[in-house]
């Protein structure tokens, strides 16, 4: 008996020993973007120890100034997106967290500082008000649930965090270009080509939000006839002659959204609007697009806000 | 050793009846009852409690017993079994069975059985996914899947003092609409529309909760009921279709 225990003792050590070691919260670093292992070692170097002074760990989580917002709550942001969000949008928020393959959608990557679902124009950085309402709604027909069970002072703390990671995904992004164009990154190239180049970006969404000029017209059976047929020139290319999604010709693996997953136009007939389903959001898809999917914005192409209201009540009229 | 176990095993019943009376004492204890049928629930869960608490004891009290009775070391005798003991520990528990499918037949009926049901149109759809609740009302004209329908995520609006139906869908896995305050529990099917009925008796806000492990999100996938005076309701559904037609 004595030896089985003894024996028993020394397997349960033995196991402990080769269990991984975990580093503590406190010493996990934001993990490099994979494109600055194309750089030669000092030049990662130099972008990993630049990011870490700008932007900190996430225990620790910095900005190199307060111009988007005040740094002081990004603390609180980190630990409430540590608990809600990170097990999908991961550690740097690459939208690659433990539960993300499982996901389709596949959660954001907040890296190239795209968002579907804003209310700006095609390209351009969101609002606080769009990612807050995010927050708050979820993304409906998706794995985003909403974040209301948290309180609105919580719900702004994760924005900011998200901003953060954000600018910080940008940032790297941009200074690992510089350096591997340039052969050379030191702290004023990081503050001149990166951080403030997308700070700026950051600043310009205020004056971008789409805002329809006009009132929307009436919605009856002659606005909506007119949108089908502004449908079947603009629309059922991608979501086919009926709206089900199935307008695409070619191969699905070439339809990819700006990070590289399969994107598939949205069957209309369900009703279920990711972007929300106000008309000012319908609006707002049709006239700007969906930032980083193959969704462009219509605005030039059909010319009069109007034309885009048609549309909206058609894209209305096929979900009933 | 003997008495070592006999007080070991014996202080189970008793330390197991103190933990109920000072959780009693102490209020943690069912939350509020906020519903018409809480308390007919409350009275078959104290009965069903009642029951199993007097079994344990005597189950418990009855290992102690036997316990220092037969650990004097003496030899385990064989016994084929015994007629009589055998009758009475399955007609014992028949007849409690039996009881107990009598005491909670009318409650059943009222709150499960579709005729029985009120007779209300159907106040909202719920819909359960991993990890949220969404809900849809007919809006004006009383019809589901118009445009018209209003939508609400985490809150589920209903009025005071009115009986209220609510339908159930689950878009993706098993869930459980749970009301703790209300004694409503009804798991969602992936499939099947499950109406639920309720009466809530107090303003406030209450949890929503899944109570059907449905994912690794489940811990978080809670909701609100929030019950309110009927104008407040009918405030909210306007002030809410009104948003959700939002143009400018």
């Amino acid at each position: 008996m004595t030896h089985c225990r003894a024996a028993a003792i020394v397997a349960v050590l033995a196991c402990a020993a080769c269990l991984p070691e975990h580093p503590t919260w406190d010493e996990i670093r934001y993990p490099a973007h994979p494109e600055a292992l194309e750089l030669d070692a000092d030049l990662q170097a130099t972008v990993a120890t630049l990011m870490e002074e700008n932007f900190g760990r996430p225990a620790d989580p910095r900005m190199p100034d307060d111009s988007l917002f005040d740094p002081e709550g990004l603390l609180k942001g980190s630990d409430l997106y540590r608990l809600n969000c990170m097990h999908c949008h991961g550690v740097a928020g690459d939208g690659n967290g433990p539960t993300a393959p499982f996901l389709n959608p596949r959660p954001r990557n907040y890296q190239l500082g795209l968002f579907k679902f804003g209310s700006t124009a095609n390209l351009r950085r969101p609002v606080r008000a769009d990612l807050a309402r995010v927050l708050e709604e979820g993304v409906a027909g998706t794995s985003m649930p909403s974040f209301k069970r948290l309180d609105a002072e919580e719900r702004e703390r994760l924005v900011d965090y998200v901003i953060h990671l954000s600018v910080r995904g940008e940032t790297e992004l941009l200074a690992l270009g510089y350096a591997a164009d340039e052969d050379e990154m030191d702290e004023d190239i990081f503050a001149e080509e990166a951080y403030e180049i997308v700070v700026g970006r950051w600043e310009d969404a205020e004056d971008l939000v789409v805002v329809p000029e006009d009132a929307r017209p009436v919605e009856d059976a002659a606005s909506a006839e007119r949108g089908r047929e502004l449908f079947a020139q603009n629309c059922a290319g991608c979501h086919g002659p009926t709206g089900l999604g199935d307008g695409q010709s070619g191969d699905p693996a070439d339809f990819l959204d700006s990070w590289g997953f399969e994107a598939r136009p949205a069957n209309l007939q369900r009703g279920v609007y990711r972007g929300g389903r106000r008309p000012l959001d319908l609006f707002r898809r049709i006239h700007s697009g969906i930032s980083g999917s193959p969704m462009p914005g219509f605005a030039t192409a059909l010319g009069t806000e109007e034309d885009v209201w048609h549309l909206v009540h058609y894209v209305r009229a096929l979900a009933n | 050793m003997r008495l070592f176990w006999t007080i070991l095993f014996g202080t189970v019943p008793l330390l197991g009846v103190w933990f109920y009376w000072w959780a009693w004492k102490e209020g943690y204890w069912l939350p509020d009852d906020v519903s018409t049928h809480g308390h007919e629930i409350d009275r078959l869960f104290n009965i069903i409690m009642w029951i199993t608490g007097v079994v344990f004891v005597a189950t418990e009290a009855a290992l102690g017993w036997f316990i220092w009775k037969y650990s004097r070391g003496e030899k385990a005798l064989y016994t084929h079994g015994n007629h009589k003991v055998e009758i009475i520990w399955t007609v014992v528990p028949a007849i409690i069975l039996a009881y107990i499918v009598w005491a909670q037949y009318g409650t059943w009926a009222n709150i499960k059985y579709q005729r029985n049901f009120p007779d209300v149109p159907v106040l909202a759809e719920v819909t359960a996914q991993q990890f949220d609740w969404r809900f849809r009302y007919a809006g004006a004209d009383g019809v589901y899947n118009t445009p018209d329908d209003v939508h609400s995520v985490y809150e589920l609006h209903v009025p005071v003092n009115e009986p209220v139906v609510v339908d159930l869908l689950s878009r993706d896995v098993l869930h459980s609409f749970f009301l703790p305050q209300l004694r409503v529990k009804q798991d969602a099917v992936p499939g099947l529309r499950i109406p639920i009925w309720f009466e809530a008796t107090k303003i406030g806000a209450y949890d929503l909760a899944c109570a059907e492990l449905c994912g690794w999100g489940h811990y978080k996938m809670a909701g609100k009921l929030i019950v309110e005076s009927r104008a407040d309701f009918d405030a909210w559904l306007s002030a809410t279709a009104a948003e959700q037609e939002r143009s400018r």
